[in-house]
């Protein structure tokens, strides 16, 4: 007879296992009727806590929890325990969707309710500080590294972020002056040298054209090739400072990645669930 | 027999797992995750409900609209026809629906619209039996909102690729200028000129076997031919881009003057 | 064998109630992933699908002069297109799609059109959201 059970059970759980994506819609979709029919707004928002939770534990979308989390109104929480455990939640998942606003919103919010000064929440607010205000990302590294020195790598990658190409002015004119040196100088010097070549190639053949008395064919062509290899060789100059700011910024960043995973491994920052005795 | 009835037991074990199902049928909490987009949920809530096939198609029909499924939407179709014809408001949806959608789908939702009210003389079916062949029609059969595009449709309709093609032959340019191009036969008539002129002072001044000659008189054919060509494809293209014109703006006229919904 | 299936039930249980999940580097990777772009890919050859033009060896002429066009000269002049799909990578698929002649006829016949103003020849459906006109390889 035991035997009997124990197979059903693992039945089951087999089935559980193997519907489990329908068993959560399933769960959704109960809570979302409950939702509907609650007529008080405080159930309201903590079935959509509930909810919202469920999705987390479940590793839905994280577009969905978002949208989710965005009907719930913090005022109708009466615990704060359990608002402050929402607000934390909303930040993170607002962080991960790159919805900034929002994400900052939730945790000044957050900090009100709870007063938590702890190491991870100064950690989460230089994640969502670190996209939107460099001087307020600034304060947050260095008093983290007061905490504890691991956090050097939020300063490695604060450092990366405020990385800038050099003498940009000078290449700018440079490539008003000498079409391509302005690209030579920064570093592309292949493009450069094509800049410099394509420019006065054409330049030779306009002047070849005017020698010739081939005045139209001198003005078709020289305002095609020289005004459009001339212009092209300004914003290429111009973009590719840009470029060079950027690529140099990520791979500054890269290099602090692994330090930065040490910081989360030692510090971990994750959503709270109420099971978690916050 | 004790294994038939474990066999009984698993079996009423997986279907008490995967029955799931929400009581009585909420018309009202449909609207709700429709309104709030909870795609999952919705879908989840049609099929555990207890609705009769028909009932069950239509409202199924209704989710893949609203989530814009038009393959899935026309499946459901032939079992939802008896409710989808008492349903005005949601058939005057689809109308505004279907008129911006691709030609293919958009032809299969009114060939099914005429099958299911043939005889319906309101609605974007009459436009769209106007747009099939506007050269017949009278135009004050048109709303005067909708008149312009559809005089510039009708006009449209009655071009010949054959004599913009010819036209562009004569003169580059002129066959856009037929189709109402303006702007693209101003500048391939530009073009052209000054790669004719070019070829002009080319060979008066370099002759005619000489590199530049060859470059300039390369380039004035290539887009001369290409002129051609191209004229004859815009012909067609502009008649069928008029016609969604048209019948884009029919879809927001629909969808000021007669508001309609999914639900 | 009775050990064996609870043992199995247990496992299968933890499997479902392993809900806790690390972030660490999922937000690891956003920051960094904040921080900028990697370099874009170049521009690939031209495909050719249909075996007519395969066999075509000013197909391949065609398909490299705007390889080297893509990749190499179209930064050098800030080449900015007035349509969605650019004329030169118009061009490349026109020719996989009608063949040499055609197709590079199609395309050239797109790059005589191409000017600021040529979107007021389109109808309002037609114009994409940054003002370029929408255009499609007819298949």
């Amino acid at each position: 007879m035991f035997r009997i059970i124990t197979l059903l059970c693992i039945q089951l759980q087999f089935i559980n296992y193997c519907y489990s994506q329908d068993s959560l819609t399933i769960q959704l979709l109960a809570l979302e009727k409950d939702i509907f029919y609650s007529t008080s707004d405080t159930v309201k928002n903590s079935l959509m806590v509930q909810k919202m939770d469920l999705m987390m534990k479940n590793k839905s979308d994280n577009d969905l929890i978002l949208k989710n989390c965005k009907r719930i109104d913090d005022q109708f929480i009466p615990d704060s325990v359990e608002k402050s455990r929402f607000l934390w939640n909303a930040s993170v998942i607002a962080y991960l969707e790159n919805d900034l606003y929002y994400a900052l919103h939730a945790i000044k919010e957050y900090q009100i309710v709870s007063n938590d000064s702890s190491i991870t929440c100064e950690s989460l607010k230089f994640f969502i500080y670190s996209n939107y205000d460099t001087e307020k990302t600034k304060i947050i590294v260095s008093d983290l590294i007061k905490r504890d020195s691991i956090f050097e790598a939020y300063e490695c990658y604060s450092n990366a972020q405020s990385y800038e190409v050099r003498q940009v002015q000078l290449k700018k004119a440079l490539s008003y002056i000498l079409p391509g040196s302005g690209m030579v100088v920064n570093g592309n010097w292949t493009k450069g040298l094509l800049s410099m070549s394509l420019n006065s190639a054409s330049a030779l053949a306009i002047y070849y054209l005017i020698s010739n008395q081939l005045y139209i064919n001198s003005l078709a062509w020289g305002s095609n090739l020289i005004m459009k290899f001339y212009v092209g060789n300004i914003n290429l100059t111009e973009k590719l400072i840009n470029q060079k700011q950027v690529y140099r910024q990520k791979k500054l960043a890269k290099k602090c990645e692994l330090s930065i995973n040490d910081c989360l491994l030692k510090y971990p920052i994750n959503y709270k669930f109420p099971s978690q005795g916050f | 027999m004790k294994l038939l009835n474990n066999t009984a037991l698993i079996i009423a074990f997986f279907f008490l797992c995967s029955y799931n199902s929400f009581g009585q049928f909420d018309l009202d909490f449909v609207k709700h995750l429709s309104k709030n987009q909870f795609a999952d949920e919705h879908l989840a809530y049609l099929e555990s409900s207890a609705l009769p096939v028909d009932s069950m198609a239509y409202f199924k029909a209704k989710y893949f609209i609203q989530y814009e499924k038009d393959s899935l939407f026309f499946e459901q179709c032939e079992s939802a026809q008896n409710l989808l014809t008492t349903d005005t408001l949601f058939l005057r949806y689809l109308d505004n629906y279907f008129l911006k959608k691709k030609d293919s789908n958009r032809d299969q939702w009114f060939s099914l619209r005429n099958a299911i009210i043939p005889k319906d003389t309101v609605g974007a079916l009459v436009y769209y039996s106007l747009a099939s062949n506007p050269s017949l029609t009278d135009t004050t059969l048109v709303p005067v909102m909708l008149r312009n595009d559809f005089k510039n449709y009708a006009r449209a309709y009655k071009k010949k690729p054959i004599v913009a093609l010819l036209l562009s032959t004569v003169l580059p340019g002129l066959g856009e200028l037929y189709i109402g191009n303006l702007r693209a036969s101003i500048a391939k008539f530009g073009s052209q000129t000054i790669f004719g002129l070019q070829i002009v002072e080319s060979i008066y001044f370099v002759g005619l076997i000489h590199p530049l000659s060859f470059v300039n008189i390369g380039f004035f054919s290539a887009f001369y031919v290409a002129n051609i060509v191209g004229s004859y494809r815009d012909t067609k293209t502009k008649k069928h881009d008029l016609k969604n014109q048209f019948l884009f703006h029919v879809s927001d006229y629909y969808a000021s003057m007669y508001p309609a919904s999914i639900y | 064998m009775t050990k064996f299936i609870i043992f199995s039930y247990f496992i299968l249980s933890t499997l479902q109630l392993n809900a806790q999940m690390d972030l660490s580097g999922t937000m690891a990777n956003e920051l960094i992933e904040n921080c900028g772009s990697e370099k874009p890919k170049s521009r690939s050859f031209l495909k050719l699908s249909k075996s007519t033009s395969k066999y075509n060896p000013f197909t391949y002429l065609a398909g490299g002069l705007l390889f080297v066009y893509q990749n190499v000269l179209s930064e050098q002049i800030s080449a900015n297109c007035n349509f969605e799909i650019s004329c030169s990578e118009y061009t490349k698929r026109c020719i996989n799609e009608y063949g040499l002649f055609k197709g590079t006829l199609v395309g050239l016949h797109q790059l005589s059109c191409c000017s600021p103003t040529i979107y007021k020849d389109y109808c309002e459906f037609q114009i994409s959201e940054n003002g370029k006109v929408k255009n499609e390889v007819v298949k």
